[in-house]
């Protein structure tokens, strides 16, 4: 062997040791870390911090009761949204796509802005058009935001579902003599069930862990999430904030292992599959899927609409009228954390994608064993609350030798893994379609391993990594809850200065900075679907 | 005449997927549709199944018109090539399912469900998931499931596209079967000769969404109205003054003016490559102890569209 193979092979354990180096340290060791704090007690294991749960009933019954009332309510809006695809042109599709995205890229706790803008004490549609003065601070309130944020990506989801359905079996159905309603329920209900079971899930799960819609506008109505967030911040309660963090994230383990089960089916069966793009007749069930999706799309167009216009607006005595001073009184607020929210998540989403290629490559084209460990680690903040992220990074890193906290690089490494199981997933989707003889081909030639990495794998997962990266910024951009406890009160980033305008209850200036956030992401995200769409049709 | 077809068009932009297509079919009659792959048969299937809405034509069954009706109201039902079976469901409930929008009682319908099944040699899997079967068993799922519909006419897409070699031939002859058990009108479309040749009544053949020829198997080989249909249907020499097949040549032992320049041994026939002075021919013969090199004579009579 000679000595540029040797420095190639040694280059070549270093890199996948270090790969697993970071995944260990920076993914699993928080989570060993919360699990510490809320179990250990004076050098001993107890379970003393749990006794909230039968002490304080009713954070757990608020929790699990609104959470139900949002998945559900979150879930038959997105199977009405997503089965409308069967009904609807391409221009309606596309328009369906946009109006889902907007919700996507908005900073989450923009619909407990608007509710009180358009339902508050003041509202716009309370106050204003309907002459009411009613308290619109409580549960409904709180699962009625959550509900519109939730559903966009849900619906997502199902559509994806969707598109791999074989639609010759509709067509067959409709031979056979079987109109709307009875194709709904006998063969494309029964066929999504799982994908509605994993929407259902996911939306409890994220409801459970969402502290932002309770904080603004629950009222004296408290969850779990929010006394977890309060524990620290406002009581500095650790161990407590990680014994309520834990009890979150129990269930969610619950439907990752659900979610994986059904991922890997959904990717089995939606390959060789026949696309038709057979419409139903618009009859029977039709009309109620219409009647919900349109009420949530309306609904939803009103909350961006009441955004846009309060950012542009202001009332004296009873009169609106068109000002710029709002965006005047917001830059003050925006002018540094707006620079560091850009490049910390330009710099996460980079390094998130990077590290999702390295370590897939390992994982699943070179089939180390003990790398699909570490990738299974790696995936595991997928869908545990951000704030458990957050907490575990706060105990992990605030003590030598890793003394990481107050930096910008903590809250940096925070938005890089919590960002790299979407990245993972996204990355091995191109990356499976690498055939592997092209790969055995570069080997016959003589390439090393290292330069089939940098020559093949690389180039041709560019696609996936170009969608990574762009998913990465935006889901970084709009992030609240993992980086909350991390980031120095002086160098705050955008999310995080809206937080606590809103509040405080200076709804102009947030309104303003919802809007900047929104622009610069969706810019993001259709630009990178116009370069990504030419990028693929150049190509096939 | 059961079903009557005229003047069907239809365009997607500028490409005429259907052009101008009329025919007609009697009861109990096998129509297969022939063409290459992009010719409009497909399409033209869908248009009958109701998948496509037509831009003008007249389709009658039983003499009313049904190009206005949705596909769930048409009495035809399809035999997908990709059988679109309902993998949630058994055997016998995917085969039942069409009787649910024809008023049976769910007992009555499970009866004359389990009568298909064993129609079609199905006993024993009534109760397995679909997804169980083999792929000519799945095929007979899809066939049994369009027929308790009791259709006036079935419609199949490629129906033997996904089946290997043995086990076509075997569902080439069942189809032949539930046509006299059910005294069925079929129309089949395939880009496979030999499924045409095999069932078909008479073949009909497409190009370009025209409708070049319809006839009988052996009208359309021996008389093709057409060059396109001449050159899809078997193998041709072509010369200035017409068409010969290579099985209509016969090489004449001792005779002259030609001579063997190739040969093929292809197994039960062979193959060769003969020139004469005015070109060169195919020549298929069932005599494999020609030589390359030798003189014989041709017979041939040389035909004309």
């Amino acid at each position: 062997m000679d000595g540029g193979r040797r420095l190639l092979n040694v280059t070549d354990r270093a890199l996948r040791i270090f790969m697993a180096f970071l995944v260990l340290v920076f993914v699993l060791y928080p989570f060993i870390a919360v699990f510490l704090k809320a179990l250990l007690k004076e050098g001993s294991f107890g379970f003393s911090e749990f006794l909230f749960i039968k002490e304080e009933l009713y954070l757990l019954k608020n929790s699990l009761k609104s959470s139900f009332l949002t998945a559900s309510i979150s879930t038959i809006f997105a199977i009405s949204l997503s089965l409308m695809t069967f009904f609807i042109s391409k221009r309606q599709r596309s328009f369906l796509m946009f109006v889902l995205l907007l919700t996507m890229v908005s900073p989450p706790f923009i619909g407990s802005l608007t509710y009180i803008q358009l339902f508050g004490r003041n509202g716009f549609i309370t106050k204003t058009i309907l002459g009411l003065s009613i308290n619109p601070y409580g549960m409904w309130g709180v699962v009625s935001v959550q509900t519109l944020g939730f559903t966009s990506a849900t619906a997502m989801l199902l559509i994806t579902y969707l598109d791999s359905f074989d639609g010759t079996m509709i067509e067959a159905a409709r031979s056979l003599g079987a109109k709307t309603s009875s194709i709904l329920v006998d063969i494309v209900l029964p066929l999504i069930r799982p994908a509605i079971l994993v929407s259902f899930l996911l939306n409890f799960i994220r409801a459970m862990a969402d502290f932002t819609s309770p904080m603004i506008i629950g009222g004296a109505f408290n969850t779990l999430a929010t006394e977890g967030y309060l524990s620290i911040i406002a009581k500095g309660n650790s161990p407590r904030a990680s014994a309520i963090s834990l009890v979150l994230f129990l269930p969610s383990i619950v439907v990752f292992i659900i979610y994986s089960y059904y991922y890997k089916q959904q990717q089995r069966a939606s390959k060789n599959l026949r696309r038709v793009s057979s419409r139903m007749e618009k009859s029977g069930l039709y009309y109620v899927l219409a009647f919900l999706a349109g009420f949530f799309i309306l609904w939803l167009l009103i909350q961006y609409l009441a955004v846009f216009s309060a950012a542009i607006t202001d009332r004296y005595q009873g009169k609106t009228f068109f000002t710029l001073q709002n965006i005047k009184d917001a830059r003050p607020h925006i002018r540094d954390s707006f620079v560091r929210s850009i490049g910390y998540s330009l710099i996460g989403a980079l390094v998130s994608s990077l590290l999702a290629l390295v370590l897939s490559y390992y994982a699943f084209i070179r089939n180390f064993k003990y790398m699909k460990v570490i990738d299974f680690i790696a995936n595991m903040p997928y869908i545990v609350p951000g704030t458990f992220f957050g907490l575990g990074y706060i105990f992990a890193f605030n003590k030598e030798p890793l003394k990481l906290t107050g930096t910008a690089l903590i809250v940096i490494l925070n938005l890089i893994f919590r960002q790299l199981p979407m990245s993972i997933r996204t990355v091995q989707t191109s990356m499976g379609q690498i055939e592997e003889e092209t790969m055995a081909s570069a080997k016959d030639l003589g390439a090393h391993n290292l330069y089939i990495l940098k020559d093949l794998v690389f180039p041709l997962s560019a696609s996936g990594l170009f969608l990574a990266f762009t998913n990465g910024f935006i889901s970084s951009m709009t992030t609240v809850g993992s980086i909350i406890f991390l980031v120095y009160p002086s160098r705050k980033l955008a999310t995080l200065v809206l937080f606590d305008l809103v509040n405080s209850g200076k709804y102009k200036v947030a309104s303003v900075l919802s809007v900047f956030i929104i622009l610069i992401c969706l810019g993001t995200s259709l630009v990178s679907y116009a370069v990504y769409r030419r990028g693929h049709v150049s190509r096939s | 005449m059961l079903v009557e077809v005229k003047n069907l068009n239809k365009s997607y932009g500028d490409l005429k997927a259907l052009d101008q297509v009329s025919f007609e079919a009697e009861k109990q009659e096998i129509i297969c549709v022939l063409g290459p792959s992009g010719c409009g048969k497909t399409t033209l299937l869908q248009s009958l199944g109701g998948f496509v809405e037509l831009d003008s034509g007249t389709i009658m069954i039983d003499g009313k018109s049904i190009e206005k009706l949705a596909a769930e109201d048409r009495p035809v039902a399809t035999v997908f090539q990709s059988y679109g079976l309902f993998p949630h469901m058994s055997v016998l409930d995917n085969i039942i399912y069409g009787l649910k929008f024809r008023n049976y009682k769910k007992k009555a319908a499970r009866q004359e469900g389990m009568v298909m099944v064993r129609t079609l040699g199905l006993e024993g899997h009534e109760n397995k998931k679909v997804t169980q079967l083999s792929g000519g068993q799945q095929q007979r799922v899809a066939l049994g499931r369009a027929l308790i519909v009791r259709p006036k006419l079935l419609l199949l897409d490629e129906p033997f596209s996904n089946l290997d070699t043995r086990l076509r031939d075997s569902m080439r002859q069942e189809l032949l079967r539930i046509r006299d058990i059910f005294g069925i009108t079929m129309v089949f479309v395939t880009h496979d000769q030999e499924d045409a040749f095999s069932i078909a009544d008479r073949i009909i053949l497409m190009n370009h969404g025209r409708l070049e020829q319809i006839g009988g198997a052996r009208d359309v080989y021996d008389q093709p109205a057409s060059d396109f249909v001449l050159n899809f249907l078997g193998r041709t020499n072509l010369s200035d003054e017409g068409y010969v097949r290579p099985e209509a040549i016969r090489l004449v032992r001792g005779g002259r003016g030609a001579r063997i320049v190739g040969k093929v041994f292809k197994g039960f026939y062979s193959q060769y490559t003969v020139e004469d002075d005015k070109g060169s021919y195919q020549v298929i013969s069932l005599e494999d102890d020609f030589e390359v090199g030798q003189e014989v004579g041709l017979e041939m009579e040389i035909r004309s569209i």
